[in-house]
């Protein structure tokens, strides 16, 4: 229980920094301190396997992945914001959202299920038991993953083997101003249509 | 080591997935050898083709009361299944044409451009099929992701790359609210099929209550903004606007029909199962009072647009409002009415973004009402065929969109949702005026000098395109029957009955 | 498709159709006379397939359905498309089909070089399918889609000289006049849904049977019968559209308002034959329409002086003349007037399209005279059709107004509601009717001539095309008569043929020295009317008939017995004066409700076109407050719990 206390602490205050830092550096190594308690966590419901497989894939590759693309890219901190209260909203109505979840939670009138039965359900090492589920179970399902992959992969090169966007990168540019608005005022995306009406 | 049950496993209803799935490869390949980008459409328009004759022949096997499915009813093949599955193999065919006829134009000729399409239509079609929750999360990621990438098509410009962006933006975050949906309702139940999920949540002694139903609302939520439901539907407008319109056309149709084919099956079965229950009637009260929003924000959104494609934009959001009337009756005759109406929307949206391809300059540019005035007279049968599809969009008999109109409405008011069959009238009252403009302006106005139409010759594979739609348009409008009573009478699969 | 060929006749419409539709979108790229030969082809071959269905039906009892599709099934209301072939409406076909083929052939001379040619077939082809899908629909809501179908045909071939002021107004009066029978129409489908649950004719009629004789229902739902076909029929106080529809091409007044549009009333009446039998009341309102149209339209017709109005007015007469067969209950012998009349009438139309045309163009019966002379095919046809509608013995006639007479004089059905009378205003009509078409012909064809000096010197018959199917009609005029001879003396065909599609009703027929004294009154009756119209049109030429043209009675007949300056007093006057008080209202009052709700709702539109910001992160908190808000409606309904 103590054990479970300080993991739950430990990777919600590593998803909050992910959210919190303003550094892209920073959030990423605190969504690896959040994958690894998550890790850990699998260790104590004796799910040994799922545990390997959070630290090779998620805090291993993927986050190699995220902290290289952050590299690559040298992002530079962010210019000023232009609402900085729209941000204080988000916060709260994030909060509001979470109070919501865990009195659901508390709503709900089960019991927890004992650790002893989820352990013993998970015995045995429990490769073996995904592996089933995995390729019994959810055969359809392992076989969609492999179409969506290909279709990611397809899209990916697509859009990256043409021309360079033109300067200025329009990511960038899009979270601060938009074209495709319905707002008077801003730059309309027809010529025609301002003058037309 | 648990042995499967004999005849778990059944490839032969994935077939119409298959078959695209292949024929997307096929495109794929082809794409590197081939330059002529009208052998490789015709090439996909095969595939579609194939696999149409399966979904057909599913149909037919519903007709006679034997549905097939597979994976322990995770994959189904049944009526709803394989009409969405037909209508959705429409909406790509006519988005594979226009696109035939317009990408080199638009300079949107890349190989890669049908395969995604293909792509997209399989997990779309995957989408409609699922018979649980994991294989709709990735029908849902496979055909979105293809999308997301299609929207971004036009590289160079900026308008497509910020409709692509924030497509992808806002969509990963309602994949996320779905995936929490998911979870949660997975936490309530222990199950991920929608067979075992209906009757663990129908079942006396059931007390998640409240979690399931914060896992259904996160479901709508997740949904709702593929299907465009207020007040997530904001990214439509900006999205259809800014992604290249042939791109616009497979959107509007095809992913509309797949998230609203597994809306219909997700409310006939989960929601179902918990409407049974205590706090039964929390989910119905949510869907209305979403309905109501999109209905009434879908219409005036679009009442004061200038541009045409904008204006379709928001009319996909209020359609999706008439749509939601079936999704409030799902179980009775909902999903056989929303059948009937996402074909006829399939034809007459297709057709209006078609003839806009036709209207619209090689930057993709110059759709205002200015560009339409006096259309009648200069291309009457373009202008004929526009005036059909936006009849019948705003639900004028003898058109499919007036059938498709009193068929939801009908469904709701047996269903009980009078008040939402009320707002669905009236609110159509105000839709007559955005579509009526643009036929007067066709019809009734003279050409303006400013708004020239682009003079070049016309495009086979478009033309065609437009005459599929707006004679479907007007065939389904005069013989409904051929269509509805496959769709009424075919059995369908994990239909809930409530136990006493 | 059946193998049976009484099924194949439901390809008939759709071959119109289907020629409709081709000269329509393509008739412009044709050539002149390929829209033409198209049209009559469909229609020939149109005819043909009822041929065969008339020959191969054989002594069945029941007739054919031939179910289209299922239209929606609606809960409750089978909205099925089918067409029901019996004897009734197979005759009703070979009418349709067989007069209209034949005037679609005429029309290929008599439209010669029209700017409209195409236009013109397409429109006529599209009268042909839909007036066959009124007598064919085996449902009212079918029916009635034929209905509003030749209406809408009507209105367009009317005005089809639309550059003319005077077309597009006739052909408005029609169409406006023709809705409040259809507003009949429609009440009466709505009555009959709630009354009997459903909409199919043989089941109405089945269960109308089994209704309580004269029952209040039947009565209301015979009644609305009535003033749809009193619209469609041109029977009093609906008729003043007909004679303005004379304004279209001669052709188009043969063949609908002559031959068979205006005959849809009385098919309307026949096919619902059991509920009119179970209704004397309703019955009574029919005949006595029928009776009273056909004395004042007889009237009206001696007065006037176009050579096509005064058709136009014994049409309305003649179909008075089938209404009252029909009310007494004699569905058969309606139906037979319906084809004799067909052919005569359809005949005397076409002869004067052809006096029309040789004169070129024109129809002032004043301005004729003596044109046997100069159209001796013409004129002879044109003698033969006079003397079959006047009921001269042994043409066709003489046999269906006979009919007429006699079953009036002997009906039970409406032996309380003054049948004695009503045998009187017919033999009077009769009379009338013989004058005026003496009238007709003698100031056309006989005497001097008092052509203009340029038409004198154009006259001519018309060419082959036009006057084959001119003598094919008279040839009908005289033969048509033989199906329906008297039967206490001679077979008779046409009733025992039409009996098992109609009803029967009982007759106290007087004996036979009685009914050879009918005959008599009735050819007593043509012959007055013959000679008066020889002695005073021909011996006095015309000179008694002056001094009494300034006369009260004269005025009042020329005027179309005021109704139309009845109807501009009554109901046009009152209406325009309702309009201003209403404009005034709606600018006040209405106007800026409206206003006021649109602008609320263009405010409400830019409200929704503010929040679209464009912005991603607005969009995404838009979403997550949605959804946010959703959690809290389940969690505070789970407290409240």
């Amino acid at each position: 229980m103590v054990t479970f206390v300080i993991l739950a602490v430990v990777s919600v205050v590593g998803a909050l920094g992910v959210v919190l830092l303003r550094q892209p550096i920073h959030a990423a190594l605190s969504l690896v301190g959040t994958l690894l308690t998550l890790a850990v966590l699998f260790v104590t419901l004796q799910a040994h396997f799922l545990a390997v497989i959070q630290v090779l894939v998620y805090a291993g590759a993927i986050m190699v992945l995220f902290l290289f693309v952050i590299m690559l890219l040298n992002i530079e901190q962010q210019r000023k914001e232009i609402r900085p209260w729209l941000r204080w909203v988000a916060y709260g109505i994030g909060l509001v959202a979470a109070v919501g979840l865990i009195v659901g939670a508390l709503l709900d009138p089960r019991q927890a299920p004992d650790a002893a039965v989820a352990r013993a359900a998970l015995q045995g090492g429990n490769a073996l038991l995904i592996a089933e589920v995995l390729y019994f179970e959810f055969m359809l399902a392992f076989q969609l993953v492999g179409v969506l992959l290909l279709t990611g992969m397809v899209g990916a090169v697509a859009l990256v083997q043409r021309r360079r966007p033109p300067p200025g990168g329009v990511s960038a540019a899009t979270a601060r101003e938009a074209v495709l608005t319905d707002r008077p005022g801003r730059p309309s995306s027809h010529p025609v249509e301002a003058g037309g009406r | 080591m648990t042995l499967l049950p004999e005849g778990f496993i059944v490839w032969s209803v994935l077939a119409p997935a298959l078959f695209l799935l292949g024929f997307a490869l096929l495109t794929l390949l082809l794409g590197v050898f081939q330059r002529d980008r009208g052998f490789v459409a015709a090439v996909a328009l095969t595939g579609i083709a194939g696999a149409a004759v399966f979904a057909l022949h599913f149909l037919m096997e519903a007709q006679r009361g034997s549905a097939e499915s597979g994976f322990g009813l995770r994959y189904l093949a049944d009526a709803h299944a394989s009409a969405f599955t037909l209508v959705i193999l429409l909406g790509t065919a006519l988005a594979v044409l226009v696109g035939q006829g317009t990408l080199e134009r638009l300079d949107l000729d890349h190989p890669e451009y049908f395969p995604l399409l293909l792509l997209s239509a399989t997990g779309a079609v995957v989408m409609v099929s699922a018979g649980d929750l994991i294989t709709l999360l990735l029908g849902l990621e496979i055909m979105s992701l293809a999308v997301y990438v299609l929207a971004a098509w036009r590289s160079d410009v900026r308008q497509s790359q910020e409709a692509g962006l924030k497509y992808f933006l806002l969509g990963s975050f309602a994949s996320a609210l779905f995936i929490y949906g998911i979870a949660l309702t997975y936490g309530a139940g222990g199950h991920f099929d929608y067979a075992s999920l209906m009757a663990v949540f129908a079942a006396t002694g059931f007390e998640a209550h409240i979690t399931a139903l914060l896992g259904a609302v996160l479901i709508i939520a997740g949904l709702g903004f593929k299907v465009a439901f207020v007040p997530f539907h904001q990214w439509a407008p900006d999205v259809y606007t800014g992604a290249p319109t042939p791109v616009t056309t497979f959107m509007a149709v095809v992913v509309k029909t797949a998230a609203f084919g597994a809306l219909l099956r997700v409310a006939a079965t989960i929601f179902a199962g918990l409407e049974a229950g205590a706090l039964g009637a929390i989910l119905p009260g949510v869907l209305v009072v979403l309905i109501g929003a999109t209905l009434v924000v879908g219409n005036l959104g679009a009442l004061l647009q200038a541009g045409v494609k904008r204006m379709l934009a928001y009319s996909a959001v209020a359609h999706a409002g008439y749509l939601g009337l079936a999704v409030v009756a799902a179980g009775a005759d909902g999903m056989a009415a929303a059948g009937f109406y996402l074909a006829a929307y399939t034809l007459m949206t297709a057709g209006a973004f078609a003839v806009l391809t036709q209207v619209m300059d090689d930057d993709d540019r110059g759709d205002t009402i200015e560009h339409f005035a006096g259309l009648g007279r200069r291309r009457p049968w373009l202008a004929a065929a526009m005036a059909v599809c936006l009849l019948s969009l705003a639900g004028i008999p003898p058109f499919a969109g007036f059938i498709g109109k009193v068929l939801v409405i009908q469904a709701a008011i047996t269903a009980g949702h009078v008040v939402l069959a009320v707002l669905a009238v009236v609110t159509s009252v105000v839709a007559v005026v955005y579509y009526a403009r643009v036929v007067v302006a066709m019809y009734f106005r003279e050409q303006s000098s400013a708004a020239r139409l682009p003079e070049r010759p016309a495009s086979r594979s478009v033309d065609v395109a437009i005459g599929i739609a707006a004679v479907g348009t007007l065939l389904l409008g005069l013989l409904p029957g051929l269509w509805y009573t496959l769709l009424e009478q075919g059995q369908n699969l994990l239909v809930f009955v409530s136990s006493p | 498709m059946t193998g049976d060929p009484v099924s194949w006749a439901a390809l008939a419409p759709l071959l119109a159709l289907f020629g409709a539709l081709v000269n329509g979108m393509f008739g412009r790229r044709l050539r002149e006379p390929w829209p033409g030969y198209l049209a009559s082809g469909v229609v020939v071959l149109g005819f043909v397939l009822s041929l065969l269905a008339f020959a191969t039906f054989g002594q069945r009892e029941v007739g054919v359905s031939v179910r289209l599709w299922e239209f929606l099934p609606v809960a409750g209301l089978d909205l099925a498309v089918g067409f029901h072939l019996d004897q009734l409406s197979l005759l009703m076909m070979l009418i349709v089909t067989g007069v209209g083929a034949l005037i679609h052939v005429y029309s290929l001379g008599y439209m010669h070089g029209d700017g409209g040619y195409a236009r013109y077939f397409a429109a006529l082809n599209l009268f042909i399918a839909a007036m066959l899908v009124l007598v064919m629909a085996d449902s009212y809501l079918l029916m009635f889609v034929g209905w509003e179908g030749v209406g809408v045909c009507s209105f367009l071939l009317i005005g089809f000289w639309y550059r003319q002021q005077r077309n597009p107004d006739a052909a408005r009066k029609a169409f406006i006049v023709n809705r409040i029978g259809d507003t009949g129409f429609l009440l009466a489908m709505f009555l009959m849904y709630r009354t009997f649950g459903t909409l199919t004719i043989a089941d109405v009629n089945a269960a109308a049977t089994a209704f309580a004789f004269g029952a209040g229902a039947l009565t209301s739902i015979g009644v609305l019968l009535m003033l749809a076909a009193a619209g469609k029929s041109a029977q009093l106080p609906l008729h003043v559209w007909l004679p303005d529809a004379m304004a279209g091409p001669t052709p188009v007044s043969a063949l609908i308002h002559a031959a068979t549009m205006v005959t849809a009333g009385v098919y309307l009446i026949a096919r619902s034959a059991p509920l009119f039998a179970q209704s004397p009341d309703a019955s009574a309102v029919v005949a006595w329409v029928g009776g009273l149209t056909a004395l004042l339209a007889a009237l009206v017709a001696l007065a006037q002086t176009d050579i096509k109005r005064i058709l136009a007015y014994s049409t309305i007469s003649q179909l008075g003349f089938m209404f009252v067969a029909v009310g007494v209950g004699a569905y058969w012998v309606g139906i037979f007037h319906v084809l004799t009349h067909a052919c005569f009438k359809g005949l005397l139309f076409l002869t004067s399209g052809s006096v029309i045309h040789g004169l070129g163009g024109e129809q002032d019966v004043r301005r004729m005279g003596g044109l046997r002379r100069f159209m001796p095919l013409t004129a002879l046809t044109a003698l033969v059709g006079t003397l079959a509608i006047a009921g001269v013995p042994l043409l066709a006639g003489f046999f269906s107004k006979d009919a007429i007479l006699l079953h009036t004089f002997a009906s039970t059905l409406l032996a309380d509601h003054g049948a004695g009378v009503l045998y009187g205003v017919l033999l009077l009509s009769a009379t009338l009717t013989a004058a005026y078409m003496g009238r007709w012909y003698l100031l056309v064809f006989e005497g001097e001539p008092r052509l203009s000096v340029e038409a004198r010197g154009k006259v001519h018959e018309s060419p082959r095309v036009m006057t084959v199917p001119l003598l094919v009609l008279a040839a009908a005029s005289v033969l048509t008569g033989y199906l329906g001879l008297p039967a206490f003396a001679f077979p008779n065909w046409i009733a025992p043929w039409l009996e098992p599609a109609t009803a029967t009703v009982g007759f106290a027929y007087p004996p036979l020295w009685a009914e050879w004294l009918l005959i008599g009154a009735a050819v007593l009756a043509t012959v007055i009317g013959l000679a008066l119209a020889w002695w005073v049109y021909l011996v006095q030429r015309g000179v008694p008939v002056a001094r009494l043209a300034s006369g009260r009675l004269a005025t009042f007949a020329r005027s179309g017995a005021g109704f139309d300056a009845l109807y501009q007093q009554a109901v046009v006057g009152p209406a325009e004066g309702t309009s201003v008080a209403l404009a005034v209202l709606d600018r006040d009052v209405l106007d800026r409700g409206l206003a006021a709700s649109v602008t609320t709702t263009g405010v409400l539109a830019r409200g929704v076109m503010l929040l679209q910001t464009g912005l991603v992160r607005n969009y995404a908190l838009a979403m997550l407050v949605g959804a946010v808000v959703l959690l809290f409606v389940v969690v505070l309904a789970g407290v409240r719990a």
